[in-house]
């Protein structure tokens, strides 16, 4: 296929220099380059831009069902907790993610509070999945895994794109992304907004958990969103050599939150405000090596406030004066401040190593949760390399270690070790083991759930913490076989995992706490379980993908887990014997598939199926116990070029089949069809 | 050089004759048995001319070397039995020049395309004293670097322009020889480049870099070499500097090589031998150039250069 030429502007002449000249910037550097999945010490997923667009998601968290062993799970339509191998509350905090390299989980609760993420799925270039902890490279929280987010360079978005999204449940967005060059500088920039009315709650009661005979019915949850968001990627080139990037962007707007027939937590509307602003700096004098240096602040405000009139018949009894009304400021404000220097080096085509260090300052606000008026502070400093060396032609041996100081709880050392050996080109084994360590979050150690009355004396409180917590630590073993079939263009990923959870961080029912109005009222604290547990399992992933554009997919987890926790201090808290445990065996989910499929056919139509199913799960905090769930995502969508543009129509449809529960047995999730119209404009 | 002061004529004399192998030396006062080496300023050329330079006196003694960047066209060339033209800049001020073209003269560093242009405007016996070794490699030589470099990836794709159309019927040939799949789009212009390539890589499994400031340039390098690397296909250029950025193959003509051909065609241009000068030609050596961590990252076994150089001439070989 041949297009008409043009008139060409002019351009450099072909001349000696065209063909000799040295000082051409290198582009595809050490950072630019995804590692190959044969030579990663740990098992990798990649979801790559097309994958993304076919299974139709609007959220990035829904794009981890495409990876084997993740749970996907919404307390709200816009809390969604994310993890690998379950363990998961609704702020699943023992998984690593970062975009464009700036850890996004935040400080107080630990995990990633999705929908405020100042970041619009259409911005994600690529993914990259760690299944298996990390920390050698990634860090604290690299805990079960970590997830990648790479955005769009600006250079890959020349142009402009303007979309329109309806869908039922009141789902709408606008969006609009620009990218262009002007001279040295290149960059791109999105505006979205978005609103959706949530999730319809139900009220009768749900199935009883294991070991009861009868539920009681949940209040309905108030739920909801609408909100601007805005990001920035910008590159500005220095030299040959070297370049400074500028990311910055925006999310605020309302999420509605508590529940219906509620009194101290009912319906409001939590205003948001979250920014960051990043610096990057990248040199690279040749192609052995790269230095980057990159600091950051990420700052998250949530406001929200209820209050509580007194029913006189609670009134009157504690003798305070009509009128009165119990104030409570659910309000949170997290920030962060790190600067990281990294360096990559190959020094001989055998040898190549990874060296950093980075200094972080969090810091947590929260009059309810924490009692007091000041901001919590912690620090952490990280020292951190990675070894690369192949003592045959045949064979990776990695060597990672990370050193951690925070002043939560000193200093931690994360080791990991691995081989990879290729049998043949196209078949490779791996082994590889590793610990990481899960630092206590501020809300871990700090939480204060009181409430007072109005003349401060203390009501009763929820929760406490522990600032004495040790971290949870993780070791973790597996081996792993890869297999390439290029004739069949299909790969098999399979590995075998035996993960050991040491001083888990739980909440226990029952401290007792002293001058409350009800004496003898329990609360719950956080404290390191006793014991430990064993996750084992196998996990698969076959990818069959003849063209970028036509895939099938399949993914298969089986884990099991052993042990039991600390849940309830018993009769006599001080008396550990006394002690109540739980098992966790449905914590994490026996099984979990999906098969995902993408194809396109001529005409420039697209076809998209995702179908997931996992088992049943306890899903910790606020969480229900679930039994199992499926749900079939279904996409088709037609490309129309048009004089320099590209209109693309897309129809999708989430949960085709029966309706499902996600996360809590009210949120009903059922059927969810959306139309979305994308102009391109080069 | 002119000296401002009264000095006596020997002192004269022994100052010229220290000064004598420097830059910028006009060739009014050449004298016998020398040669003149004629650059275009750019710092390719000019490296390249001093490494010739320091060649050349090793080879030729006796010999007086000029290296310079300028001349007056009108001056008379006395005594200068053969001219180097090093960079199109200095084919620039030949052709300018008719009395530079009664000199034997090699061109260098200037690629087929430039000097085809200026070879069919002259009269055939200026042709007869001018030849020229090509700094581009014969396209033929890139097709089959891609070929042997990436044998499981059939379908080749270029994207052409008004520079590179005529090489089409060739690339056509090239495709059907080696069994492979040509993907030719054409660019429609500046604006719609990264667009272009984008449908080009839809729809290929390499992209064959051809060397084409329209398309390809320090410019557009990174947005292609970002695209392609998102498309996970291997770009084979022209370079080993596009290649350090990021393309994963490359061929090129090595300046040593071309430094010992020119010292080759020497003797036939000073007229100590006997026979026409051969016609201008490409060089016949070559070099490959290969990024194994792009290659790596794509997943793509790579042999070593030198497999792959000598897989490239067995093929010129038995195809001739």
């Amino acid at each position: 296929m041949t297009c008409q030429a043009s008139a060409e502007h002019e351009n450099p002449p072909l001349d000696e220099s065209y063909f000799l000249d040295e000082s051409v910037p290198i582009v595809l550097s050490a950072t630019r380059l995804a590692q190959p999945q044969y030579e990663s010490p740990a098992s990798v997923t990649i979801i790559d831009r097309d994958m993304i667009r076919a299974s139709g998601a609007l959220d990035i968290p829904d794009l981890l069902r495409l990876v084997p062993g993740f749970q996907v799970g919404r307390a709200r339509i816009h809390t969604i907790s994310a993890s690998y191998h379950g363990l998961a509350d609704e702020r699943a905090r023992r998984m690593q993610v970062l975009i464009d390299g700036r850890p996004v989980y935040g400080p107080a609760n630990g995990g990633v509070r999705w929908m405020e993420l100042p970041l619009d799925i259409s911005d994600v270039e690529r993914i990259e999945v760690i299944r298996g902890p990390n920390a050698a490279a990634y860090g604290a929280n690299s805990f079960l895994g970590a997830i990648n987010i790479i955005t769009q360079h600006p250079l890959e978005l020349p142009g402009t794109q303007a979309g329109i999204l309806a869908g039922n449940k009141g789902n709408r967005k606008a969006l609009l992304r620009h990218g262009g060059s002007r001279g040295r500088l290149d960059y791109r920039f999105t505006l979205a907004w978005r609103k959706d009315d949530g999730f319809e709650t139900r009220t009768d009661p749900g199935p009883p958990e294991p070991g009861k005979t009868n539920r009681e019915a949940r209040k309905p949850l108030a739920d909801g969103m609408r909100f601007p968001l805005f990001d920035l990627r910008t590159e500005y080139r220095l030299s040959n050599t070297a370049s400074l990037e500028f990311l910055a962007g925006y999310n605020g707007g309302v999420r509605r939150d508590g529940a219906f027939d509620e009194d101290i937590d009912s319906p409001r509307e939590d205003r948001i405000t979250s920014h960051f602003q990043q610096l990057v700096y990248h040199h690279s004098p040749g192609a052995d090596r790269e230095t980057r240096f990159q600091l950051y602040h990420t700052y998250m405000r949530n406001s929200s406030m209820t209050i509580y009139p007194i029913p006189d018949a609670l009134r009157i009894p504690l003798g305070l004066a009509p009128g009165a009304a119990i104030v409570t400021d659910f309000g949170i404000t997290e920030q962060r401040l790190e600067a990281e220097l990294v360096h990559h080096r190959s020094l001989s085509s055998d040898l190549r190593f990874v060296a950093g260090a980075s200094a972080r300052l969090d810091r947590v606000r929260g009059r309810n949760w924490f009692s007091r008026e000041d901001f919590i502070v912690n620090h952490l400093y990280r020292l951190f390399g990675n070894l690369e060396y192949h003592p045959m032609p045949r064979g990776v041996l990695n060597l990672g270690l990370m050193v951690e100081k925070s002043s939560q709880v000193g200093t931690r050392l994360s080791p990991r070790i691995a081989y990879n050996h290729q049998l043949t080109p196209n078949h490779g084994l791996r082994a590889s083991l590793s610990r990481a360590y899960r630092l206590p979050t501020i809300y871990e150690e700090h939480i204060d759930g009181s409430v007072y009355l109005p003349d401060g004396r203390l009501f009763n409180r929820v929760y406490l913490g522990n600032e004495n917590l040790d971290p949870e630590s993780l070791t973790s073993f597996e081996i792993g076989y890869l297999g390439r079939f290029p004739e069949f263009y299909s790969t098999i990923d399979i590995k075998l995992f035996l993960e050991r959870l040491e001083n888990r961080i739980t909440s226990a029912k029952n401290w007792p706490e002293t001058g409350e109005i009800h004496p003898g009222q329990r609360t719950l604290r956080f404290i390191n379980s006793p014991g430990d547990s064993f996750i084992r399992g196998i996990e698969l992933s076959c990818r069959w993908r003849p063209t970028k554009d036509d895939m099938l997919l399949f993914n298969w987890n089986y884990s099991d887990i052993d042990g039991n926790y600390l849940k309830d201090f018993g009769p006599s808290p001080y008396t550990p014997s006394s002690w109540l445990f739980r098992d966790v065996d449905n914590q994490v989910p026996r099984h979990t598939y999906s098969l995902f499929f993408m194809h396109r056919l001529p005409g420039n139509w697209e076809l998209g199926a995702l179908y997931y199913r996992t088992d049943s799960m306890k899903w910790l905090g606020d969480g229900d116990y679930l039994g199992p769930q499926d749900r079939l995502d279904l996409r088709i969508a037609r490309t129309f070029r048009l004089n320099g543009a590209e209109l693309e129509a897309s129809l999708v449809a989430q949960n085709v089949l029966d309706e499902y529960l996600e996360f809590r047995d009210e949120n009903v999730f059922d059927t969810r069809v959306y139309g979305q119209l994308l102009l391109s404009l080069y | 050089m002119k000296h401002k002061r009264q000095v006596p004529l020997w002192a004269a004399l022994i100052i010229l004759l220290w000064v004598l192998p420097g830059p910028e030396f006009p060739l009014a006062d050449a004298t016998e048995n020398s040669l003149v080496i004629l650059h275009s300023g750019s710092s390719a050329a000019t490296h390249f001319s001093q490494t010739l330079t320091g060649a050349l006196h090793r080879q030729f003694p006796d010999m007086q070397i000029r290296n310079t960047s300028q001349v007056t066209p009108s001056v008379p060339m006395h005594g200068v039995r053969a001219l180097l033209l090093v960079g199109s800049g200095a084919l620039e001020t030949y052709r300018k020049s008719p009395a530079l073209q009664q000199i034997p003269a090699l061109a260098l560093l200037v690629t087929r395309q430039r000097f085809e242009a200026l070879w069919h405007r002259l009269p055939s016996d200026t042709r007869s004293r001018l030849t020229a070794i090509y700094i581009d490699q014969p396209p033929t030589r890139q097709f089959l670097l891609a070929v042997h470099a990436f044998p499981e990836r059939r379908r080749l794709g270029v994207l052409l322009s008004r520079n590179t159309r005529p090489t089409l019927p060739l690339l056509k040939k090239l495709a059907v020889r080696t069994r492979r799949t040509l993907v030719a789009y054409e660019t429609v212009g500046h604006d719609r480049l990264i667009a272009s390539m984008e449908d080009l890589f839809e729809n290929t499994d390499v992209y064959l870099a051809l060397p084409d400031p329209n398309v390809i340039n320090r410019n557009t390098l990174q947005p292609i070499l970002l695209t392609s690397y998102r498309y996970r296909i291997p770009v084979v250029a022209f370079s080993r500097a596009y290649v350090k950025a990021g393309a994963t193959a490359a061929i090129y003509t090595p300046l040593d090589g071309l430094t010992e051909e020119t010292l080759e065609i020497l003797p036939g241009l000073l007229g100590e031998r006997s026979g026409p000068l051969p016609r201008p030609h490409y060089s016949s050596r070559f070099r490959v150039a290969l990024n194994r961590q792009v290659a790596r990252s794509l997943g793509i076994p790579l042999p070593t250069e030198k497999a792959l150089e000598d897989a490239i001439r067995v093929w010129e070989e038995n195809n001739r």
